[in-house]
């Protein structure tokens, strides 16, 4: 079992981690359930870690671990926290659930058309991982576009970083651990300043909604 | 001294003092600190750019803290622009805040945070022209997105703070496409070399590109192309730049359209770069052009439809961007000169336009161009300088981008490529159109009753006629060692030596345009 | 000979068990509505009483009307036998095939809707083409689930399919996961359970097409209903939990299956009667949005199985 199934297993429940978040009703929930896919990211790396024999990803799942699991929804629900009652904070996504499942299934497939084209020796096993990853570009970016609530819109981001993260450590699982611990901070960095801006913008607007926020047109 | 130890002090400098006014309370701190630290900055760099610039024009490569930080013909052309124009802004900044200040737009709590917020963003952009990790050039790039957003949203209105979330949701889901193709361009070259440490700074992988898988290259300059033009403010990609250029304070506008999306640019070309290497110019060229091609258009048509005169300056960019990109799509050693001196060129013309529209805005109170009008009776000086940069940006001789832009005209003629350049300059006269009618519309005419007549502080108009002059100097008879240094850059762009075109009788004579005689590019 | 038995035994379980099934449905809803509720086999009474009520029919009752209680019921049986239930093929290996058994539960909802527009009631018509909505709706979901199975397990035959789910040969692993959630979902609905009972809905004044049929005729329909119910769920515990029948068919392993298959069934009903009685039933104009995001799932499960995952 321990060989490069499992991480193709894992990559699946990502896929599946991110769809519930995507589809998920509060920003309560989301925020629990972007700890879970989180948690998932980090036993993939651990796995994956096992079976390359590479120790930087070992150390690599702790930063995750730290990052993702812990600070991540924390930030995310202390803003809820503070953001309160000053604007709506879970509003339906523009696109009914079942067009989003569809959406996603379409995404993983043509993710996986695309990577079945690149010829790279470490990911020759675990192309399907290669495309789930690349595919939660475009479900984070899905995420974005159809949330009306911004604060959801945030999850669109953190899915993207996911990603890229996995997407690192399936191509190039050797690499020093400073390259990884830089993109993680900047990408704590962004979630913070992201944070505080929806707190900003609840304060000062009293709402949440995109379509309100949308004077700016031409 | 040592040049690695100025570039380490031209980074530390704004870093430093970012750090220092964020470290200043704001209550008991009078604002005049913060303005003293901020001019320091502003000195700091301006000196320490100019040491470095000239070094590296009188033939130095610069390397700092081991291969992390590189500065090359190509990047010092940047550095300059950063320099020059970051000092311009940040003098005009002083008058304008305390303008903002006095009629209450700006709490004077939010000085420090207006200061700090510049100096760091002077940090991130030197940090993303200087730096030779390729992961180090991408979390530079998104801290500049970071350092800005706050700049964006300083004024902390509806509209402002709507313009600042769509800047950074845009700009760092596009930036993480960036991502993407750097983290496939690292693993390809940690996969070919023999130690994979090397595998992140730029000038290692250099030397491999040739050797790297073709499909993974594609994807990954595609990736790099989107993620970075989003940055940069490419079509489809540039939804977040109208709205960020037009609500943030007037002189952040500048710098933001005149030099930030110019950051961009040069990490596209870095990936532009390697990607001509691996599967030759064509592939990347044409990505550029279709990219440039939709910007021109779509902009230049968005451009005569605006009646607010910082969206319509932030939709030039976007053409201009667009226009950019084009001369790099077209390739070859004109096309590329081309866009490097038109970077330069609408690096200082917009930042000219911004300042200008600042004092605008100081005077009339409103940014609508059917209330501004008859701004050469209000205010004399501002209102001739607006007509020259109005002139500027249309591409009119004696000013710079008329010697970028018949680059791009004879070189894409040189390329055969005809149709690109008919629909390009077809944009471009539409272009001229917009700009003509504010000329006629606004400059020109009766003034409005309420407006107060008498013109800005010369603090706030010095910049401006400073950034006018190089703009015409650049124009009518560039420095020589100005079009040296764009010669090399450009070699180091395509990757040859510029002696290889000394025999091409239509460069030479190309050059000759460029540089205002014919000695001017030394090969 | 032995495949026989089995066969028989597996009809004669559903058929009998399944007025108790749903009398203690009905008594878990009695109680989650804090009522004491009949006893669990009033069912049983039911069906003995009407059977010995004489028959009436609407005037312009034909033959459709006539033949479909018994043909719904013999489906249901057909069916219940070619089951995988207790061990790990088929009793009769022609009915066995997912095709086959696709067809045969559509047949009894076609029946069941050309009856209820023979009778010429305004609201036996009505609940006929709700079931047939509902059956349009569904199908495709069911389809493709056990289409993306069968291409996991490379045959169409239930009993080659039970067999390797249950020994973790199916390949790709997650494909089939997801197509079982899918799947149970889908049967769910088809159930008729609440919220998806449009056709025969029993709360509202007027039934659906029950109302046109009585004595032996509705004691075979009510029986052929309740069937159903226990086929649809057995299908899902037979392909999907197939863990615990019987790989060998000696008489042990045969009785140890049967055991965990009452238990195994018992189960998925007692969830299916949670459910079912916590939610109300849907309008019939958003039918659609829940089937189509099952439909999702299936497809979701299907892309799972073309990557490789």
């Amino acid at each position: 079992m321990l060989d490069f199934s499992l991480v193709n297993v894992l990559g699946a429940c990502l896929i599946i981690t991110s769809m519930a978040v995507v589809l998920a009703r509060t920003g309560r929930v989301s925020a629990q359930l972007y700890a879970l896919q989180s948690a998932v990211l980090v036993a993939l790396l651990v796995a994956l870690g096992a079976v390359t024999g590479s120790t930087e990803l070992y150390m690599w799942s702790v930063s995750a671990f730290v990052t993702k699991v812990l600070l991540v929804p924390g930030i995310l629900l202390f803003t809820l926290r503070k953001v309160g009652d000053s604007a709506e904070v879970d509003l339906a996504p523009k696109l009914s659930p079942m067009k989003c499942v569809g959406l996603v299934a379409v995404e993983v497939f043509v993710c996986f058309v695309a990577v079945s084209g690149i010829d790279l020796p470490t990911a020759a096993a675990v192309k399907p991982t290669l495309a789930v990853a690349l595919a939660h570009f475009f479900i984070g970016l899905t995420c974005i576009v159809i949330q009306r609530s911004i604060f959801k819109q945030i999850f669109g981001y953190c899915l993207m970083e996911n990603g890229s993260h996995v997407a690192l450590a399936l191509l190039a699982p050797q690499a020093p651990e400073l390259v990884e611990v830089g993109i993680a901070t900047d990408a704590i960095f962004a979630v913070i300043i992201l944070a505080v801006m929806v707190c900003r913008i609840a304060r000062t607007t009293h709402t949440l909604d995109a379509d309100d926020l949308a004077e700016l047109k031409g | 001294m040592d040049m690695s130890q100025i570039l380490v002090a031209l980074l530390a400098a704004p870093l430093a003092a970012a750090l220092a006014m964020a470290a200043l309370p704001s209550k008991s701190v009078p604002r005049t600190a913060f303005v003293a630290l901020h001019v320091a900055s502003l000195a700091a760099v301006c000196a320490a750019g100019t040491m470095l610039v000239v070094s590296v024009f009188t033939g130095l490569e610069v390397y700092a803290l081991g291969e992390w930080f590189h500065v090359d013909r190509l990047a010092a052309l940047f550095v300059a622009l950063i320099a020059v124009i970051g000092t311009c802004t940040g003098v005009y900044s002083i008058p304008y805040v305390r303008h903002d200040v006095e009629e209450g737009r700006l709490d004077p709590s939010q000085v420090k945070q207006y200061y700090a917020f510049f100096s760091l963003f002077l940090f991130s952009m030197l940090l993303t022209v200087a730096s030779n990790n390729i992961i180090m050039m991408w979390v530079s790039v998104e801290l500049t997105t970071l350092s800005t957003v706050f700049l964006v949203g300083v004024y902390g209105t509806k509209l402002a703070l709507e313009a600042a979330w769509k800047y950074i949701i845009v700009c760092t889901a596009g930036v993480a496409f960036g991502l993407f193709g750097t983290l496939l361009v690292y693993a390809n070259a940690a996969d070919i070399m023999a130690d994979a440490h090397q595998a992140v700074f730029w000038t290692a992988i250099l030397p491999y590109a040739g050797q790297m898988d073709h499909g993974l290259m594609m994807i990954a300059f595609v990736f790099a192309a989107i993620g970075f033009g989003t940055k940069a403010g490419l079509f489809p990609m540039h939804t977040w730049l109208p709205d960020a250029h037009s609500e943030a304070p007037s002189p952040v506008s500048g710098l933001l359209s005149g030099v930030l999306l110019k950051c961009a640019i040069l990490v596209v070309l870095r990936f532009f770069i390697l990607a001509s290497l691996c599967v030759g110019p064509a592939f990347p060229q044409v990505v550029m052009m279709i990219l440039g091609v939709l910007s021109v258009c779509y902009a230049a048509l968005m451009v005569y439809r605006q009646s607010d005169v910082k969206r319509k300056l932030a939709y030039s960019s976007c053409e201009n961007v667009g226009l950019i990109a084009v001369c790099f799509g077209i390739g070859g050693p004109i096309g590329i000169a081309a866009g490097l001196i038109h970077c330069i060129g609408h690096g200082l013309v917009k930042s000219l336009m911004f300042c200008l529209s600042g004092n605008v805005m100081m005077k009339y109170g409103t940014r609508d161009l059917g209330v501004i009008r008859g701004v050469v009776r209000v205010a004399p000086v501002t209102g001739a300088l607006l007509a020259a940069g109005c002139l500027a940006i249309a591409g009119f001789p004696p000013f710079a981008l008329f010697v970028s832009e018949m680059g791009f005209v004879l070189g894409g003629v040189a390329a055969g490529q005809v149709a690109v350049v008919v629909i390009v300059v077809a944009a471009l006269v539409v272009v001229i159109m917009a700009f003509a009618h504010v000329i006629t519309g606004s400059v020109l005419g009766e003034a409005p009753a309420g407006v107060e007549r008498g013109d800005v502080s010369p603090l706030a108009l010095a910049p401006e006629v400073v950034l006018l002059a190089l703009i015409v100097w650049m124009g009518v008879a560039m420095p020589g060692p100005l079009a040296a240094s764009i010669g090399d850059a450009t070699g180091i762009v395509l990757q040859q030596d510029m002696q290889d075109f000394a025999h091409d009788g239509w460069f030479v004579e190309i050059s000759g345009v460029f540089a205002g005689g014919a000695e001017g590019v030394r090969s | 000979m032995i495949e026989f038995t089995v066969a028989v035994i597996q009809v004669l379980l559903l058929v009998l068990l399944a007025p108790l099934a749903s009398g203690v449905a009905r008594k878990i809803r009695a109680k989650m509505h804090t009522r004491q509720g009949t006893s669990i086999f009033q069912d049983y009474y039911d069906l003995a009483k009407l059977w010995r009520r004489c028959e009436v029919q609407p005037g312009g009752a034909g033959l459709v009307s006539r033949a479909m209680p018994p043909v719904f019921l013999g489906t249901m049986v057909i069916v219940a036998a070619g089951l995988p239930l207790i061990a790990r093929a088929c009793p009769v290996p022609l009915l066995g095939d997912v095709i086959t058994v696709l067809y045969l539960m559509a047949l009894p909802r076609f029946m069941f809707s050309l009856a209820a527009l023979d009778s010429a009631g305004s609201y036996t018509a009505v609940g006929g083409v709700r079931e047939l909505l509902l059956g349009v709706l569904v199908e495709p979901a069911l389809i493709l689930t056990l289409m993306v199975l069968a291409l996991a397990c490379g045959s169409t035959n239930l009993g080659v399919m039970a067999d390797s789910v249950a020994s973790l040969v199916a390949y790709p692993p997650v494909a089939v996961v997801v197509a079982g959630v899918a799947f149970a979902c889908a049967c769910y609905v088809e159930m008729g359970k609440l919220p998806f009972d449009v056709a025969e809905a029993e709360q509202e004044l007027q039934e659906g097409p029950l109302a046109e049929f009585s004595g032996p005729s509705l004691a075979m329909l009510k029986l052929g209903m309740s069937v159903k119910q226990l086929v649809v769920a057995s299908l899902f515990v037979a392909v999907f939990l197939p863990f615990g029948a019987a790989s060998v068919a000696t008489p042990l392993g045969l009785a140890v299956g049967l055991a965990l298959f009452v238990a195994k069934l018992a189960a998925v009903l007692l969830v299916a009667a949670v459910i079912e009685n916590a939610v109300m039933r849907v309008r019939y104009q958003f039918l659609g949005r829940y089937t189509w995001f099952v439909f999702g799932l299936a497809a979701l499960s299907f892309v799972f199985l073309v990557i490789g995952i």
